[in-house]
């Protein structure tokens, strides 16, 4: 070879060694997200100020919540009627906007569909009660089925968008069927009684009728749309009967897995689960690390309380399709202080979601929808609805102010002490998720009144860097990447 | 000297898990929303800690109102601040779609604050109902107030015979 045949190799290698970190970049390791449902849903006018706030938190996704009985007030005369997203007895228009303003503003929506209408819930309804509200007595499966074909045919990319004519309404790619399961709020009843002090598990059994007919519904209009399933809520009653049902309780008894320490499926291959995507709602009591006391009750540390059922009934074919599932995060918060008294401090709270998305991303949990962008109004008083916005709330959007907790969320860093001496000297392990790809991060101390470098790591391809510092106890850390720094981080 | 605080710790040790054995945990700040509410089983077993007839005001059952009433004007005090204090259980109806829709529900919102802030209720109702449960819901029942007083009684014998050789001749 020549001289100048081998510069010419060695330079497209070289060529190739540094295009190769561009190349492999991909999306971060977490999607992060919120809802919203007063502002970003409610209030067309203000949506794209709040869009915009969303965005300059680096969060790509919006979790909608959509009634159905919204939408469909009256029953269809068909089955066939059902599944016309044209159907003039469906109010779609709210919808129409905020799926349309929602891509136009660069986020990715996850459409939430809950709550039947009166016309579509099962007989032997109770009076409406706590026990059973609207919308949530054995919502009928071949009702919600058809809707969901109408509503995925809507939304699939090709159908006219009725407020603009010539175009097409966008794509919603991402559906969530039902939300809460485990709770009456959504589902009733939740258990059967079956003698005396003797009950049977009812609303899993409700809910995988939803779920598949649902399932079909959506895939049998977009294939390659994602079906997540509902997010379960974090915490129940102990003891059989209660008013709620344990998460991970029901996600055995929806998977047809039985056993807590040792879970073994029985057959239910004749009637799999129809579903993703797994989704949870661990809402925490305490810091991110704090396990659940029930056995049963799932937080952020104990998803494997629903991953471990999930593998095993994967294994046996309890599940459509018969694959590795990702896992959700739909719903989590923490209220701050302030502007809540109850809450927790506002920079501890900024330090716990950071916490959380570590410790989800520990457990292979791939998306993290924060429960709401702006605290909820003060209202009647606090204590009767969530402070945990990313924003304090403003009169308008445009004046919400950004709590340390947005910081978190664009740059996610977490300092852990791995051991320490009696003196409070040993090592931390740092865990981040950077805002670029394959890039340098730097990672500084705080020390004699300024931030100092203490060493350099490279993000991978997820975004994610890990790494072991010397720092004991109460050293304040943070990442910096490109100029732009993390929230400063406590070793504990 | 040595010996008193042995026994209180012992007599802490003994009351305690019975003290703090009911719980509701609310999520800081989120106590208006009740599916978050973390119940934790009391000393009766996985047994619901609900009123079990809906027409009474007090959690004690009516055996239990018997004994305490029994037991003089300090059992009737005791029973009449149980009654006042008494919560009702976290009930997840109500207030979640609330949050959903930014829309209040007063009642439920209302009933989680008191279930969340009235903790000492549930804790002495527990005691009470640990001290004189007929043990039909599937708790220790009379086996427990037994075991509790037979704990004490060992420990304060072995305290008793360890001052008895400390103080015999010879050591």
């Amino acid at each position: 070879m020549s001289r100048a045949a081998r510069h010419a190799v060695l330079a497209l290698a070289a060529a190739g060694l540094a295009a190769a970190p561009a190349a492999q970049a991909g999306p971060p390791a977490m999607r992060l997200g919120v809802s919203d449902t007063a502002t970003i849903q409610k209030d067309p006018t203000q949506r794209p100020a709040a869009l915009a706030n969303l965005v300059a938190a680096r969060g790509t996704t919006l979790r909608i919540m959509q009634r159905w009985r919204e939408i469909a007030r009256q029953a269809p005369p068909d089955a066939a009627t059902a599944r016309d997203p044209g159907w003039a007895g469906y109010s779609w228009s709210s919808l129409d906007a905020l799926v349309r303003d929602t891509l136009a503003a660069g986020v990715v929506p996850v459409v939430t569909i809950l709550d039947a209408p009166s016309w579509a819930e099962g007989e032997g309804r109770p009076a409406v009660s706590p026990a059973a509200p609207a919308g949530t007595w054995r919502p009928r499966p071949e009702a919600f089925g058809a809707f969901m074909a109408a509503a995925a045919t809507r939304y699939s990319g090709r159908y006219p968008d009725p407020a603009n004519l010539g175009a097409v309404l966008p794509r919603v790619r991402f559906w969530q069927l039902w939300n809460e399961p485990n709770l009456p709020n959504f589902i009733s009843p939740q258990w059967r009684q079956t003698g005396p002090r003797k009950f049977a598990p009812e609303s899993p059994g409700i809910f995988k009728a939803l779920l598949n007919a649902g399932y079909d519904g959506v895939k049998g209009v977009q294939p390659d749309a994602t079906v997540i399933m509902a997010g379960t809520a974090p915490y129940g009653e102990p003891w059989p009967g209660g008013t709620r049902m344990p998460a991970a309780r029901f996600v055995r008894e929806l998977l047809c897995v039985d056993g807590r320490a040792r879970p073994k499926a029985r057959n239910c291959r004749k009637d799999p689960a129809k579903f993703d995507v797994l989704a949870h709602h661990p809402y925490p009591i305490g810091p991110p690390g704090r396990h659940a006391i029930n056995p049963d009750d799932v937080v952020i540390p104990d998803f494997a309380k629903l991953t471990k059922p999930l593998a095993v009934a994967v294994k046996a074919g309890n599940v459509f399709p018969r694959k590795r599932k990702p896992v959700w995060a739909t719903e989590i918060s923490w209220d701050s202080n302030p502007p809540d008294p109850g809450g927790i401090e506002i920079t501890q709270q900024a330090r716990y979601l950071a916490g959380a998305i570590y410790v989800l991303w520990r457990q292979g949990v791939s998306a993290m929808i924060w429960w709401n962008l702006r605290d909820a109004p003060r209202g009647r008083g606090y204590q009767y609805d969530l402070q945990s916005g990313l924003y304090l709330r403003g009169s308008t959007p445009q004046q919400d102010t950004p709590k340390p907790a947005v910081t978190a969320f664009r740059f996610p860093f977490v300092a852990y002490r791995a051991y320490s001496n009696f003196r409070g000297h040993g090592a931390a392990k740092l865990w981040g998720m950077a805002p670029r790809a394959s890039r340098r991060v730097k990672i500084q101390r705080f020390s004699g009144g300024r931030w100092r470098a203490i060493k350099t790591v490279t993000a991978d391809a997820r975004h994610v860097f890990e790494l072991r510092v010397a720092a004991g106890r109460g050293a304040r850390l943070r990442a910096v990447q490109d100029g732009e720094a993390s929230i400063d981080a406590k070793v504990f | 000297m040595r010996r008193r605080p042995l026994v209180a710790l012992a007599a802490l040790l003994l009351l305690a898990p019975a003290a703090e054995a009911q719980q509701v945990n609310a999520p800081p700040g989120n106590s208006g929303i009740t599916q978050y509410l973390e119940v934790v089983p009391n000393a009766g077993g996985n047994a619901s800690t609900r009123g079990k007839r809906k027409d009474d005001a007090t959690p004690l059952t009516r055996s239990e109102q018997r004994r305490l009433a029994r037991r003089g004007t300090e059992g009737q005090a005791l029973a009449a601040a149980i009654a006042k204090s008494a919560d009702p259980a976290p009930s997840a109806g109500g207030t979640s779609s609330a949050k959903r829709n930014g829309k209040a529900r007063p009642a439920s919102a209302a009933t989680t604050r008191a279930a969340a802030t009235t903790q000492p209720a549930s804790s002495s109702s527990s005691v009470a109902a640990a001290l004189t449960s007929s043990g039909d819901e599937g708790g220790m029942g009379s086996w427990l107030p037994i075991l509790m007083v037979a704990s004490l009684l060992t420990v304060l014998v072995a305290v008793f015979a360890r001052s008895r050789r400390r103080d015999a001749p010879g050591e």
